[in-house]
């Protein structure tokens, strides 16, 4: 794809979610995140020209996006003036092998579940992106972000019923594709 | 007896907690009669929990309309 079909225009509303939940669990930060993706739609606008189309425009932000956030870890740590490596062995004079001890630490498992969580997340994104734009938007509205039913019926002009007919197409769009790419 | 459509209609409103005590019983009592509603309700059911497992979160309209004003500012540059 040649860079002329690169279309910022609709970055934001095609894009920033995806982003933003692949930025949130690799800084921890809301600001943070935000500010990184702000910078990587900046940094893609300004190297567009080097888009050769070999990967989808979502794909080549995410490259954009990595490197940003490797600047971010890099600023972090160049401050403090050097990287933090947090290590504690509880008691010195323990015996036994010490790399057994580390298998079976808690944090670790946290650390996988918070990967798993996050691939699951990316992959729901993914199922979202083929909804049709008004019915994942209300969709993401009642599920995602917990509005009610009477501010998302007002804010879209349409009857309760209506609303639940498209959560319910929805939500069985979003059963079948999760079928497919995750159960 | 309540009919196929009405049991998704309550299952669906189940996963946001908003089907009353009555629709939850009626429909438990068609999902006792029809098959294809109770798989559909334990898919259902998946899908809701899948989603609060994942954690998935979005910007909100007025995070995106900024990023979306910055972009501009940048492009009539």
């Amino acid at each position: 794809m040649p860079s002329s079909l690169l279309n910022p225009n609709q970055w934001v509303d095609l894009y920033s979610d995806y982003l933003y939940n692949y930025t949130i669990v690799r800084v921890n930060n809301h600001e943070v995140a935000q500010d990184l993706i702000s910078e990587t739609f900046l940094a893609g606008l300004k190297s567009q020209k080097n888009f050769k189309g070999e990967a989808s425009e979502r794909t080549w932000l995410i490259s954009i996006l990595k490197r940003k956030i490797i600047d971010h870890y890099r600023k972090i740590n160049s401050t403090k003036g050097k990287a933090e490596v947090r290590m504690s062995y509880t008691d010195e004079d323990a015996e036994g092998s010490w790399i057994e001890e580390r298998v079976s630490d808690p944090f670790d498992k946290t650390a996988e579940d918070t990967m798993e969580n996050e691939e699951l997340g990316l992959a729901i994104l993914n199922c979202l992106d083929g909804l049709n734009e008004r019915q994942a938007t209300i969709f993401k509205m009642k599920t995602i972000d917990g509005f009610d039913t009477e501010a998302i019926c007002n804010e879209f002009d349409i009857t309760p019923s209506n609303l639940w007919v498209i959560i319910h197409r929805a939500r069985n769009a979003m059963a079948d594709c999760l079928q497919t790419n995750w159960f | 007896m309540l009919k196929c459509e009405e049991a998704a209609h309550y299952c669906d409103k189940l996963q946001y907690n908003e089907a009353s005590p009555w629709e939850k019983f009626t429909m438990k009592l068609h999902h006792l009669f029809c098959r294809i509603c109770k798989e559909h309700s334990i898919k259902n059911t998946k899908l809701t929990r899948l989603l609060r497992r994942s954690g998935v979160r979005t910007l909100s309209s007025s995070q995106k309309e900024y990023l979306k004003e910055r972009l501009r500012q940048e492009m009539s540059n």
